[in-house]
């Protein structure tokens, strides 16, 4: 008997192990199969459709519609989804002429998506470029190219001039000539720059960075117009497009696979219904299988909270959002308290006085949150780690403010006005702040107000800066893409050449020897020396303690259980709309 | 001698003036009774919270993080530490509500009061005097209750900050028209009484006549629109905190705490629930009392406490 039931259980467990081995062997064998409707739902419409403007949400569209010469791939190591690779490009180029020249050929078959359809030349990647600085769309944009494209800077001067009408627009994009944009044959880009710049094949991978059909000439850049009749170079096509409703995108049947290297445009159908601004109301759709994905929301902290808790559930999507979210920034300007923030110590004091562990766990925790002390993040070239200002456990060291300060001449304290763009989590750090600040004798009198107002009014506002209607504000550094970035976060607030006309350095920060790197960052002809510079350049600016960097975290997306392929792709944080497919 | 017995009798009741009447109204009106009761609760909840609070041991703005919160930051359920539960910082609940309580009753009484008053001096000016007066003022109050609230508000707090001040003077200027509006119209049909006449035959002066004549006859109305006054007071307050247009952080205010508290509400109902009760209770307490008040003081009502 005994034997009867030994044998019967080793029958069982056999048994269960051969299934266990078929699961396995069909989970490894699920191959990507073509097919399906892609399903998404987003807050509202995309504010930037028009490669000239996008971002985020719209950069993911434009995966599935609009090629780059080169572009960031799609993979789960950071490192190598920083490294951009050929794209409509047959080659990511060598530069020539010490970090001068580059030289483009564009691959034979890649097409646009016309109803005849046409090879992709080089004069289409020219026009891309031209169309940045329209006077319609105005956008921050162009100044990743002027300055380093050969006379595109004089080129944008004269297009400011020129009236914002599609005829205007098309006459100057058409007629003007940028030096340092050359058709050398039909599928020949010659690219000349004014100076060796490290990152410029980074920039060349944005979407902004795209060519451009003539065809787009007919409508004003991200009009309505253009949106209907958007011609572009990817797997996709638009179908239909109700603005503030629904986007559905369908395959194109002028792209051809075998000049497309990065994308497989697995799914047949893509939509996107805008219009469910709450984010647990999209994860519940998710998880009841009605759509597949966020377009332009992530988890809320809720449904986040609740989904860790199996945290190797396969449908959560989680990686580095590359952004010091918050910092806070110190008004070394303000006259308050006798200038007190312009004395290093006092600043400093505010570096060793904060609880960053405090912020990390009203941010949702280590599990999503991580208190940093610099201002490039991880996977941004340049990143070293090292912490000027260490607390025990990050949680602030007041008497160590407290003695600051009194060195400082302030043994009692000082009351700082805190402005800060009301709700979210930002309410939520400013109280632990306050509570916290407190302890080491910095009393903060607390100015919530809404975005914009506080932007507008204090941070930018020069008068209101110098004049002291605040002495600490809350922002955050974030990398406009990843890898070679960290021009994106540095150069914005701490480049001091550029501080009268920047509307990031608000405190007008300007350190000659940070100048100085910076122009060595940018200039590098190799990677490893822009790297040093960055990394340099970052440690000097924290020598100086302008801000207090307080956490980075991460971006929490869901997938649906019938979705796979589901990598991220890091320069717009979403799954990569041309390699996902339905298992089903 | 009569035929009719002495036990079936009934001596005619003592003759009641106003007042008593209406206290007598008011005394059979069971809702009304409940009502005030939660007001006078809200009233002394008010009063004692520095004592309320001592008694607790956490102070409206000390933050618990320890014992308070979960390392991933969720708030705590109502314990024996934290008779309410836990905010999104790790504060009581319970105190910030308790302290709440003072904001909102201050500033709903304050407001209320300041507008009535204003109501009350526009409204009769303009309905005692009439012709370009009342023209005047009358188009002055149609202009601001035209005024849309809530941009007024975010345009004031832009240029201003969010302040105490900014949304006790936001709350007057929006509520003090309804009230001269309802004033102005009692008065026109007020002063062509003839005690008003009379008055005037006797010498009496404009001011006095308005004072001393009319105001005493349209008070009743007046103290039920106050009373239904005091809870839009209440709800425009919890808006504007709300909506971060309000009492600057850290101060708790049961509009504030609901918004502070907005992303947890599905991991923690208690953030939400409990500034939601304090908030209605205060509201339907003085909208029934100002129901109660009504009937009482309005003898042709139809819907008399039996």
């Amino acid at each position: 008997m005994k034997s009867s039931i030994l044998s019967t259980g080793r029958l069982m467990a056999g048994a269960g192990l051969v299934a266990l081995t078929l699961m396995a062997q069909s989970a490894l064998a699920e191959e990507p199969k073509a097919g399906g409707t892609f399903k998404l739902v987003g807050a509202g419409d995309v504010a930037g459709f028009d490669p000239v403007s996008a971002r985020s949400a719209s950069v993911f569209l434009h995966r599935a519609l609009t090629r780059t010469l080169v572009a960031f791939p799609t993979d789960a190591d950071p490192k190598v989804a920083a490294q951009p690779v050929p794209d409509l490009a047959e080659a990511v180029p060598t530069p020539e002429e010490g970090g001068l020249v580059y030289r483009f050929k564009i691959r034979e078959g890649a097409m646009w998506n016309t109803d005849a359809p046409r090879q992709i030349t080089a004069e289409d990647a020219i026009r891309g470029f031209k169309r940045l600085c329209n006077p319609v769309q105005p956008t921050g944009t162009p100044t990743y190219y002027i300055g380093i494209i050969k006379g595109f800077a004089e080129f944008c001067d004269g297009f400011a001039q020129v009236p914002a009408d599609v005829e205007s627009i098309r006459t100057y994009v058409e007629d003007t000539q940028v030096a340092g944009l050359t058709a050398e044959d039909e599928r020949t880009l010659k690219i000349t720059l004014e100076r060796p710049t490290a990152d410029f094949t980074s920039i060349l991978a944005l979407i902004s960075s795209a060519p451009i059909a003539v065809e787009m000439l007919d409508y004003l850049p991200n009009s309505p117009d253009l949106r209907r009749n958007y011609v572009g170079s990817g797997p996709y096509v638009i179908e239909d497009y109700i603005l503030n409703e629904q986007l559905n995108l369908v395959r194109s049947p002028t792209w051809n696979a075998a000049a497309d290297p990065l994308r497989k445009a697995y799914v047949d159908r893509i939509e996107v219904a805008f219009g469910t601004p709450d984010a647990g109301k999209t994860q519940r759709m998710i998880e009841a299988g009605d759509i597949d994905g966020y377009f332009d929301l992530s988890i809320a902290t809720a449904d986040l909270t609740r989904v860790m808790e199996n945290p190797d559930d396969p449908q959560l999507l989680q990686f580095a959002d590359g952004a010091v979210n918050p910092i806070l920034v110190l008004n070394s300007a303000s006259p308050n308290n006798n200038a007190a923030l312009a004395d290093i110590r006092v600043r400093q004091a505010i570096n060793y006085a904060v609880n960053k562990a405090a912020i990390v766990q009203v941010g949702g925790g280590p599990n999503v949150k991580k208190a940093v002390d610099q201002i490039l993040t991880e996977n941004v070239i340049g990143y070293e780690p090292y912490n000027l200002y260490p607390t025990p456990d990050h949680q602030g060291d007041p008497e160590k403010a407290k003695a600051l300060l009194a060195e400082a001449g302030f043994p009692n304290g000082i009351e700082l006005k805190f402005s800060y763009a009301s709700g979210g989590r930002y309410d939520l750090y400013s109280a632990a702040l306050e509570a916290d600040l407190a302890k080491a004798g910095i009393k903060l009198i607390m100015q919530p107000a809404p975005s914009r107002t506080v932007m507008s009014q204090m941070y930018q506002n020069r008068q209101a800066t110098n004049g002291g209607a605040w002495d600490m504000g809350m922002t955050s550094i974030r990398a406009d893409w990843v890898g070679d970035s960290a021009r994106t976060m540095i150069v914005p607030m701490f480049d001091g050449e550029a501080c009268e006309t920047s509307t990031s350095n608000w405190t007008c920060y300007n350190n000659e020897d940070v100048n100085a790197l910076i122009d060595t960052a940018l200039t590098a002809t190799d990677e490893a020396t822009a790297a040093a510079a960055w990394a340099a350049a970052d440690k000097a600016i924290m020598s100086d303690a302008p801000i207090v960097p307080l956490i980075t975290g991460k971006i929490s997306l869901y997938a649906s259980e019938r979705l796979r392929g589901t990598t991220v792709n890091l320069l717009f944080n979403n799954v990569d709309p041309t390699l996902v497919w339905i298992a089903e | 001698m009569s035929d009719i017995p002495a036990s079936t009798v009934h001596p005619a009741p003592p003759a009641l003036n106003t007042r008593q009447r209406v206290i007598s109204q008011l005394l059979r009106d069971k809702a009304a009774m409940a009502a005030l009761t939660v007001i006078i609760l809200l009233v002394l909840t008010a009063i004692f919270a520095p004592l309320i609070v001592m008694v607790l041991g956490h102070g409206p703005n000390e933050q618990f993080r320890d014992i308070g919160l979960t390392p991933g930051g969720v708030p705590l359920p109502p314990g024996p530490n934290f008779l309410l539960g836990t905010d999104v910082v790790g504060r009581d609940l319970l105190a910030r509500l308790v302290v709440g309580t003072q904001i909102t009753i201050l500033v709903a009484v304050t407001c209320a009061l300041t507008a009535i008053a204003i109501g009350i001096a526009v409204g009769m000016l303009a309905g005692f005097r009439g012709g370009l007066i009342d023209t005047m003022l009358s188009g002055f109050v149609d202009v601001v209750l035209g005024l849309p609230l809530l941009i007024t508000a975010v345009a004031l707090v832009s240029v201003y900050g969010a302040s105490f001040p900014i949304m006790m003077g936001t709350i007057i200027f929006f509520t003090w028209g309804p009230v001269a509006r309802v004033v102005r119209n009692l008065v026109v049909a007020t002063k062509e009484g003839e005690f008003v006449d009379a008055a005037r035959m006797l010498g009496a002066s404009d001011l006095r006549i308005m004072v001393r004549e009319i105001l005493p006859n349209i008070a009743g109305q007046v103290i039920v629109y106050g009373s239904l006054l005091i809870p839009q007071v209440i709800v425009l307050e919890a808006s504007l905190s709300f909506l971060g247009l309000g009492v600057p952080p850290p101060t708790a205010t049961w509009g504030g705490i609901i918004a502070e508290n907005q992303t947890n509400y599905a991991v923690a109902w208690w953030t939400i629930l409990f500034p939601a009760l304090f908030l209605l209770a205060a509201t339907l307490a003085f909208n029934v009392l100002g129901d109660g008040l009504r009937d009482a003081l309005d003898p042709s009502s139809e819907r008399r406490t039996k």
